[in-house]
């Protein structure tokens, strides 16, 4: 997977996100396109690419909200770099690690952001509104990113082998 | 040697990463707007795909419910039927026309109409893109309004795109006063409330102000930013803070609820021409 794969992979992967409406049953919730896209490049390629991917995935993420600038860096570079690190343990083509890990990421995810805006005072929230987010999370989670997987590997496979090294 | 290497290379990341948490507002909208920018008619291309499929599912789904009566009715009447969905659709454009034309003639500042190309990508926040930018006198502060009311303000613009706070994020705070009574407050957002809509509450209303249920909130013009007298949305509940010291209203926005394709920013106030 190069460079320019994973850019466009991405730049699509948010432009998705924008557009597709959020689950208002639970807490207008975003579907977590990003994060799925994120935890397979970090099951299927290097170091390198995979830091690459988190830190642009967090520089996209937050252009496209009003939220500070660098702030989902740290969450998507801690994703990709926990993905990575369990990477020979896991079954990286079955949809059901794909599954559990977009379950746990989006609990990751939630507390993360619950944190960080607790700490600063940027967004108030309630305990209703984490729990009702934290149980659509778990099942977005659960369902988009087998499905963001299984769609990127796909598009992985119509590109002829003989190309793949320059695009 | 690698040890260190390896620690220089964390150092310098979150030395980046400080950096651009620092960053001046006007550099991170910059920075913001190198990546929203290209992807802005992405985006307003997958809205009017969107608005013309449902526009085609509007139609087919008035074709099954003239079918479905098809036992009583003969072909002439379905052909009837599903021209006068499309005079109904083409009626109903008319009008959501005819009103921001409308709106957009009655109004003391210049207006730039704006078309909505994508809602934020985080639930976190309340708001949405705009398909306007610097380029077009956009500026970020300024009040986003509709024929239903008020929408929000502009928050990052960039050369092509505007980022607005809505009325119901918590971040977006406006003076408002209750219509009936005159009795001025803050209106603040509270995000969505458990069925999904967006909500606000009217703080710092005077304990003894008579304001009920259904009540018009609009906005006082204190501050600059608003203009005076633009509905915000009805009052829903009335009550009393723990101090006993002022009353709270929770309000749905009415703009923001429902919502239009087309919103407008407001510009520089229009003196003698649009007050005639």
């Amino acid at each position: 997977m190069s460079r320019r794969f994973i850019t466009v992979l991405l730049a699509a992967g948010t432009v998705l996100q924008t557009v597709l409406p959020s689950w208002n049953a639970f807490g207008a919730l975003e579907l977590p396109l990003l994060t799925g896209l994120i935890i397979f490049i970090a099951l299927h390629t290097d170091r390198a690419r995979m830091f690459y991917a988190a830190v642009l995935a967090g520089l996209l993420h937050d252009s496209f909200c009003p939220a500070p600038l660098g702030l989902s860096i740290p969450f998507f570079v801690i994703l990709a770099a926990g993905v990575n690190w369990i990477r020979d343990e896991v079954f990286g083509d079955q949809p059901a690690t794909y599954a559990v890990l977009g379950a746990v990421a989006a609990v990751f995810e939630l507390l993360y952001y619950a944190s960080i805006f607790k700490l600063s005072g940027l967004r108030p929230m309630s305990g209703g509104l984490l729990a009702l987010r934290l149980a659509g999370g778990l099942m977005a989670g659960t369902v988009v990113v087998p499905l963001v997987a299984l769609t990127v590997e796909q598009l992985d496979r119509l590109i002829p082998r003989n190309r793949r090294r320059y695009i | 040697m690698v040890e260190r290497k390896s620690f220089l290379k964390w150092a310098i990341a979150v030395a980046a990463l400080l950096l651009l948490f620092n960053l001046p507002g006007g550099c991170t909208a910059r920075i913001k707007g190198i990546f929203k920018d290209p992807v802005s008619p992405v985006e307003t291309f997958f809205i009017k795909t969107a608005h013309s499929l449902k526009a085609g599912a509007d139609t087919v789904r008035g074709f099954g419910g003239v079918m479905e009566k098809n036992s009583r009715l003969s072909e002439e009447v379905i052909y009837l039927q599903a021209k006068l969905v499309g005079l109904e659709n083409l009626e109903q454009e008319n009008r959501h026309l005819q009103d921001q034309l409308d709106f957009y003639k009655r109004q003391k500042h210049t207006l730039i109409p704006c078309q909505v190309t994508a809602r934020t990508i985080s639930g976190w926040w309340q708001s949405m893109r705009l398909d306007k930018g610097r380029t077009q006198g956009v500026e970020a502060g300024r009040a986003v309004i509709s024929p239903d009311g008020l929408v929000g303000r502009t928050d990052e613009v960039s050369a092509y795109t505007a980022e607005v706070l809505l009325i119901s994020d918590p971040a977006c705070k406006v003076s408002a006063r209750v219509s009936r009574t005159g009795s001025f407050g803050l209106v603040t957002g509270l995000g969505v409330n458990a069925q999904g809509y967006p909500v606000a509450r009217m703080q710092f209303i005077h304990k003894d102000s008579p304001v009920r249920a259904g009540d018009a909130v609009v906005t006082s013009g204190l501050g600059g930013v608003f203009p005076k007298d633009i509905l915000i949305g009805y009052i829903e509940t009335v009550g009393m803070e723990e101090a006993g010291l002022y009353q709270y209203a929770d309000i749905i926005p009415k703009a923001v609820t429902e919502l239009m394709d087309v919103v407008f920013v407001t510009g520089e106030e229009e003196n003698a021409e649009a007050e005639e």
